[in-house]
């Protein structure tokens, strides 16, 4: 009875182990594996281009395709849908596509962006991360790299508004209105850029409590050359450099506050 | 110089044209054609006497091309330049947009060929704009779809918050299916258990008297145009309660809907003997130990199945003993589960070890519940054996089937990460899981579950913050 006992006991915490190291593996599994490998991302974002140029594109059998080659829904938003939108746009800069198409093919891409989020399940309570302003400036057409932003925000708890083709009386209301820790531009275009950046200058002058103003774009360092950006906080596409720097900027006002009431 | 020949007319089929018809030949064959020199200034312009949008544009002419186009355009010209220079033959449309002094874009498509040996270059152009406007009207529509959608996420999250934050049972259920539609968290939780599926779930399949489920959704509706309430009995997770239903009748999408708050009435009881009885006859033939204890953990009563899992041969052995006596982690153990029991009411499920006369031990879960908040009341612990895998009731083949599926995994991680990579994360997360086990177990006491960890308070606070628990 007694040797029964100790070795159940062994036998125990061995699986108990062992159940906890796979565990972890799986875990591990879900962000090593696909993400961890670039080819297999070019080559999703290429399947992802050709099917959302084809005539009979359907968001559907699109997203099935990926999945069966084991690509998460995160990572088809994260990773596999921005390589295809760069494909297109190299498509238009190298004429093998026209305008039209390109148009049509990031539409496309749209479609599936808001399938995916749409079909997900997204906590209502979203109480614990910061509250963004995601914005695109009024003379900027593509709209796909701020509502990729917003879903990889939103899934990591953070609160936004996103606010497509915008203007400086509009960032200026809803910012007068809600107090958003931090405002984000997405740009991708040579004149939206300029424009974004004009845009910005007026609105940090107007309002009367500094916030943080981002800049992001796949193609930012390209199109930004020659434009004065020092009216941006940062300008990146890194969205923890992003969150960072707000929650140090909180951390240093909550101090400045404890400062001054001990004063 | 032909490089595609079975995609050009042969030499010598076209007749040579005389300069005089060449221009007319050309303005009314493109929109736009121009004649650029080999460094791209403009030596000649013709415009197509039908297009009338462009106005004047002589101001071109001497003028770099690249100054009248925009800044994306500029590679396009200079890339298709460069493949004429070295002789091939451009075969593609070039899509370029030009700017006047940023007072307006133009989208044109240009063929582009060279004239002879001397440089220069023609540029023939379809205008776009009208293919362009139609563009920028999808692009509007596209922008205005996905902030229109942008707005209803937020009212969605609006909804959400407001269903979840109302404290009645409330339900919105259609009129003509008795579907739920929606419903809040209280609803559910009143009707339903974890996991039941809640798709397609109707109003009268609730209902506890099955003869009485056809016309019931009728009734709710007539009630709803009457402004009364109706009582109905209903199955709910702790059995068939009769709630008093007030319902109200609104039209959205064409569909009429309910919208439903349930008040529960009375809860039906049955004979208090039988149940004494039947509770008493689970403690002494239960397969889980049962023990009752005081607040300080000194056991009042015990059944049988007690002195089993401990290797004790008689009641005395345990009785008026403190229970921590017998867990694995001792009084860590029992203050845990006190703390937390007295809080809040119940623990649902601890793990932990329990010793045996011999020093043995054996995995058991524990629940605790505490019978009234008084500090006579006393503690009731249900104590199960988990038993492994190894003698256990799990079958063999589950058995298999589980390790078969981790082996997978892990052949699939190898080879897709190094293992440096793999060992570290998995590492980090094998910290994660036990470190929000322990801080599960203590209710989120962290200087608790820093003892649980064998780790000090300042060790767990960096590993919290590292592993962003």
């Amino acid at each position: 009875m007694v040797e029964k006992n100790i070795k159940n006991n062994l036998n125990s915490n061995e699986l108990l182990i062992s159940n906890l190291v796979f565990s972890a593996l799986k875990t591990s599994k879900q962000h090593l594996t696909r993400p961890a490998n670039p080819e297999w991302i070019e080559h999703a974002g290429q399947l992802l281009f050709t099917s959302c140029l084809s005539k009979t594109f359907e968001k559907d059998r699109a997203l099935s395709e990926l999945v069966a080659l084991g690509f998460k829904t995160d990572t088809i938003v994260d990773h596999c849908i921005p390589v295809a939108a760069t494909l297109l746009g190299d498509g238009w800069v190298n004429d093998t596509l026209s305008f039209s198409e390109c148009t049509i093919g990031t539409s496309n891409l749209q479609i599936l962006l808001k399938f995916i989020g749409q079909n997900r399940e997204r906590a209502c309570d979203e109480t614990s991360g910061n509250r963004y302003l995601i914005c695109s400036h009024e003379t900027e057409q593509h709209t796909l790299g701020a509502l990729i932003i917003g879903d990889m925000l939103r899934r990591k708890g953070h609160s936004l508004k996103v606010q497509l083709s915008t203007n400086y009386d509009e960032v200026c209301r809803l910012q007068n209105n809600s107090h958003y820790e931090a405002i984000f531009f997405s740009c991708a275009s040579y004149l939206s850029i300029r424009e974004t950046a004009k845009c910005v200058r007026q609105v940090k002058k107007t309002l009367k409590q500094s916030v943080p103003i981002f800049l992001g774009g796949s193609n930012i360092e390209e199109i930004s050359q020659g434009v004065d950006l020092s009216c941006f906080d940062l300008v990146t596409n890194s969205l923890s450099a992003v969150n960072d720097y707000v929650s140090n900027k909180k951390k240093r006002e909550l101090a400045l506050d404890a400062g001054a009431l001990i004063q | 110089m032909k490089t595609n020949s079975d995609t050009l007319l042969e030499f010598g089929s076209i007749p040579v044209i005389e300069p005089e018809y060449l221009g007319g030949v050309l303005a009314t064959s493109s929109d736009i054609a121009l004649l650029v020199d080999t460094n791209i200034e403009i030596n000649s312009l013709l415009l197509n006497k039908s297009e009338k949008s462009y106005g004047n544009l002589n101001h071109w002419i001497g003028r770099k091309l690249t100054d009248f186009l925009t800044t994306e355009s500029i590679p396009k010209l200079l890339s298709a330049i460069t493949k004429l220079e070295s002789g091939e033959t451009v075969l593609y449309g070039l899509e370029l947009n030009h700017v006047d002094n940023a007072q307006w874009q133009f989208p044109i498509r240009y063929n582009i060929h060279r004239l002879g040996n001397d440089g220069k270059i023609i540029l023939l152009g379809r205008d776009l704009q009208t293919v362009s406007e139609n563009q920028q009207k999808f692009v509007k529509a596209q922008i205005a779809v996905e902030q229109s959608i942008e707005e209803k996420r937020e009212l969605d999250a609006h909804f959400k918050i407001l269903l979840s934050k109302t404290t009645d049972s409330l339900a919105l259920i259609n009129a003509g299916s008795g579907e739920v539609m929606f419903s809040n968290p209280t609803f559910q939780e009143t009707f339903f258990r974890d996991g039941d599926d809640l798709e397609n779930i109707s109003l009268q399949s609730l209902l506890s008297n099955r003869a009485e489920r056809k016309g019931f959704i009728e009734k709710i509706t007539i009630a709803a145009h009457g402004n009364y309430d109706v009582s109905e009995e209903l199955n709910t997770n702790k059995g068939e309660i009769i709630f008093s239903i007030n319902p109200d009748i609104y039209r959205a999408a064409g569909q009429q809907i309910l919208i439903c708050k349930f008040f529960p009435k009375t809860i039906r009881k049955k004979g208090e003997q039988e149940l004494i009885d039947n509770l008493l006859s689970t403690f002494h033939n239960s397969p889980d130990a049962i023990i009752f204890t005081d607040i300080k953990g000194t056991i009042q009563y015990t059944n049988e199945r007690l002195l089993d899992l401990t290797n004790s041969s008689h009641k005395n052995d345990v009785v008026s003993k403190n229970l921590s006596e017998f867990l694995g982690r001792g009084e860590i153990d029992l203050a845990i589960m006190l703390e937390n029991v007295l809080k809040s009411g119940a623990v649902k499920t601890y793990s932990t070890h329990l010793k045996s006369s011999f020093g043995t031990k054996i995995d058991i879960e524990a629940s605790v519940s505490r019978n009234t908040s008084d500090d006579n009341g006393l503690i009731a612990f249900i104590v199960r054996e988990v038993l492994s895998t190894s003698g256990s009731s799990r079958s063999n083949s589950s058995q298999t089937t589980t390790k078969n599926k981790d082996e997978i995994t892990a052949k699939e991680l190898v080879g897709s990460a190094t293992l440096k990579e793999i060992v570290t994360d998995t590492t980090d997360v094998i910290e994660k899981i036990c470190i929000e086990a322990a801080l599960e177990i203590t209710n989120n006491n962290r200087a608790a579950a820093a003892d649980l960890l064998g780790l000090s308070r300042q060790s767990l606070y960096v590993k919290l913050s590292k592993l962003e628990i």
